[in-house]
């Protein structure tokens, strides 16, 4: 059992400059809240190009004021064009994917959380913490910059399939410098994201105070744990895959592009290269990547959800080695996103297993969350809310996926609006929902504050109904064969779609300015919102242990010595109905 | 409970793999009909071309560097120095007869595509520097739309085509129809 002194391994005295307090901070408070300002900025604008969008969907001759001074050729006269559709589709992904959902559940919370809840004073590398923010945040802006490039934002997707975007400026608008920036923006997140892993892994392995064993550790804590070792291996791949592409896109090479290819009449001088190879590379990445995003979430939702029924789980331990198998398995299963790609269908077979197999812990951790839930006093705040409603969409969206785990129907579905009903519901929805949850719980912690649990609820609900009639209907159009990244329907086929896809687009903007509730709550609450008091949900673990806002050094000059695990609810305690981490009671078990 | 959870999950899990496996396998693992119609598709920004053999059951090669979309030469033929390309019959529409076998040999002209048409239940990407094949069996005559459905650039919403399964005869009078125009 790890018995090393955290004070020992990096002694820094506190920040006194602005700068050093505010900007440049080694603080993985500051740094954390860095994160997840940077991942608010990125969903709005995710979120403001879905709805251009979706209204462009349903009203593709629409002007839409202000679109020409943001981009005279991508929308002249606020027209968005075809191709400028695709930029923003493109956009849309890469911002959701990589800014928002592998930055606030995990970068953002974890960062925060981790190493108070392991009675840590910082994480093992402070420098490279702030290090791989400040690279995430050039990421950011370098991928911001495509929009103002005459050329405008790449159009090839978050996935980037070669060769379309490895030829260059021949295969169309968007694909010359748009590309490249979009390239070095996700390698430059790469190199952020692999430093926060190391961090995340060396901390959680070295630093953990006395009596903190590993499964005494909170559920949330484990998940960032595993989501950082999923982390270190999955952008270790994307990050040499982005530099191929753009040594192929500028230096001649051919990774990517085989020979004889004629674009825009012009015979392109690569030969030997492998589309599918980038595929594979990009895949063996992007599988993983969604655990990545879900499975800090489920640890967040874990971790309320006890707090808010009063009881711990059915088996904490079983959650901890499905979330285990879950980041194994992960890693076996990306050609599932290639069964018609054209790669040996033999291959094909093969990768359904695994995917049907991953279904298998998953489905676990739902019935001991419901079990749990089963005769339990739930407090119904705003955070529980929306962990119960992680646990909805996470069905919702995670049944889709028994059906497209099997080839033979991914035959089908494969490239409509089944698999983007799937993804977002899973993605899109259900981690957000974690994310959401986090918030209305830890805000206090970490502001001093505490959210307005009024505005939270009605939040909630505006969001809970708006994504489900945002995207169950996606799965219908997907069954009817409505094609994904079309920018227009041009079929006579899709006619009698139109109204579902008002309805769509209607629910999207409603459920869009649902969401100003609760920038608002976060703003005003920030500065006139009730003080939080140290643990205003009863919680056993260290982080409600000490004061909210933390002092810098998370526990002041005392070394905290935990007891027992974080989940000693609806036991008698000196506190209540609860015995913290840190509470030398005698309880059994634990 | 978690174990009663793992053998029910478990064993759908196997069987949907079991008798999944069974329907891939008669799309993918199912040899070819001896008699099986060839024909080739190229998929290029932003159209479908089709090609069929012509009388002398024989395709002509490829020369990527004599595309001239302006004079409807799609494919890259050299009819003036390749005999066999010179009866090559080149459509806008995939025209096959009810019933019979046919055997689509895929390739792309310059980025990734796909092929999909919704009512036959087909999907299958082309990958630029790889020839893929697609068997299909049409049972019922009409027009289907053939869709694009992989990403390929600012036309990828427009980029289709035609299969028209026809009646045995029909097809014969539309391929005589098509060898005169060339």
């Amino acid at each position: 059992m790890q018995e090393a002194s955290p004070a020992q391994v990096h002694v820094h005295t506190p920040p006194t400059s602005f700068l050093r307090k505010h900007v440049f901070s080694l603080d993985h408070k500051v740094i954390g809240l860095q994160y997840y300002g940077l991942a608010l900025a990125a969903v709005t604008l995710g979120m403001v190009l879905s709805w251009l969008m979706r209204f462009h969907l349903v009203w593709p001759n629409a002007a839409i004021p202000g679109l020409n001074f943001i981009s005279k050729v991508g929308a002249p006269g606020g027209v968005i064009t075809p191709e400028y559709y695709l930029s923003l589709l493109t956009m849309h992904g890469t911002l959701m994917v990589f800014f928002v959902l592998t930055n606030a559940p995990f970068a953002a919370f974890g960062n925060y959380f981790l190493p108070i809840q392991i009675g840590a004073e910082d994480m093992a590398f402070p420098r490279f913490n702030m290090m791989s923010f400040w690279t995430t945040l050039a990421a950011f802006l370098v991928l911001i910059t495509a929009f103002f490039i005459p050329d405008g934002p790449p159009i090839s997707g978050w996935t980037a399939y070669a060769p379309l975007s490895a030829i260059g400026s021949d295969a169309g608008p968007g694909l010359g410098w748009g590309q490249n920036l979009w390239a070095i923006s996700i390698a430059l997140f790469c190199a952020g994201s692999l430093l926060g892993a190391l961090n995340f892994i060396s901390t959680t392995l070295d630093l953990r105070a006395k009596g903190m064993t590993l499964m005494r550790m909170p559920i949330c804590t484990w998940a960032w744990f595993i989501t950082s070792c999923i982390a270190l291996l999955a952008f270790a791949v994307l990050l040499p895959a982005c530099l191929l592409l753009i040594l192929d896109r500028t230096a001649g090479t051919s990774f990517f592009i085989p020979s004889g290819l004629v674009v825009s009449d012009r015979l392109q001088p690569h030969a030997g290269g492998s589309p599918l190879l980038w595929q594979h590379l990009f895949w063996f990445f992007g599988h993983p990547e969604v655990y990545i995003a879900i499975l800090p979430s489920m640890g967040i939702v874990s971790h309320v959800l006890m707090a808010s029924m009063r009881k711990p789980l059915l088996s904490a331990k079983v959650i901890i080695y499905s979330m285990l198998s879950i980041g194994f398995l992960s890693y076996m299963v990306w050609g599932h996103h290639m069964f018609v790609s054209g790669m040996n269908p033999f291959s094909s077979l093969l990768f359904s297993f695994p995917t049907l197999t991953i279904t298998i812990p998953a489905t676990i951790m739902t019935l001991i969350w419901l079990g749990s839930l089963y005769g339990a006093n739930i407090r119904m705040t705003s955070a529980a809310l929306f962990a119960l409603g992680f646990i909805s969409m996470f069905v919702s969206g995670g049944v889709s996926g028994f059906f497209l785990a099997q080839p033979s129907i991914d035959i089908y579905l494969h490239a409509t609006y089944f698999v983007v009903g799937h993804f977002h519901m899973v993605m899109g929805v259900a981690s957000i929902f974690g994310v959401f949850a986090g918030t209305y719980f830890w805000f206090g912690k970490m502001t001093g504050r505490m959210l307005n649990e009024t505005l939270g609820k009605v939040h909630f609900w505006i969001t809970f109904i708006g994504t489900y009639c945002i995207f169950m209907p996606f799965h219908y159009l997907g069954i009817v064969g409505n094609i994904r990244r079309y920018s227009t329907f041009v079929d006579d086929f899709m006619g009698p779609l139109m109204p579902l896809h008002k309805f769509i687009t209607i629910a999207a903007l409603i459920t869009g300015a649902g969401q100003l509730i609760f920038l608002f709550n976060l703003f005003h609450s920030r500065f006139w919102g009730k003080p939080a008091p140290q643990n205003p949900w009863d919680g056993t673990s260290l982080e409600w242990s000490v004061p909210s806002p933390p002092p810098w050094n998370n526990f002041g000059d005392v070394h905290p010595v935990v007891y027992h695990d974080s989940y000693q609810y609806g036991v008698k305690g000196s506190k209540g109905d609860y015995v913290m981490q840190d509470s030398p009671e005698q309880v059994v078990g634990g | 409970m978690v174990v009663a959870a793992f053998i029910l999950v478990g064993t759908e899990v196997l069987a949907l793999g079991v008798f999944g496996q069974k329907a891939w396998a008669s799309v993918y693992f199912t040899a070819p009909k001896p008699d099986d119609l060839q024909v080739q598709v190229q998929a290029g920004q932003f159209a479908f071309y089709f090609r069929y053999p012509g009388p002398d059951g024989k395709f002509g090669p490829l020369h990527p560097d004599k595309i001239d979309e302006g004079n409807s030469n799609f494919f890259g033929l050299d009819p003036a120095s390749d005999v066999e390309a010179r009866d090559d019959v080149v459509a806008a529409e995939l025209a096959v007869p009810v019933n019979r076998e046919v055997h689509l040999m895929m390739h792309a002209k310059d980025v990734g595509h796909s092929f999909y048409v919704r009512e036959l239940r087909l999907q299958q990407d082309f990958v630029p520097g790889l020839d893929l094949s697609l068997h299909f069996t049409a049972t019922k005559p009409g027009k289907y739309e053939i869709l694009c459905t992989q990403l390929c650039g600012l036309g990828h919403y427009n980029m289709k085509a035609y299969l028209d399964v026809m009646t045995q005869e029909d097809f014969e009078k539309w391929m005589k129809e098509k060898i005169s125009e060339q």
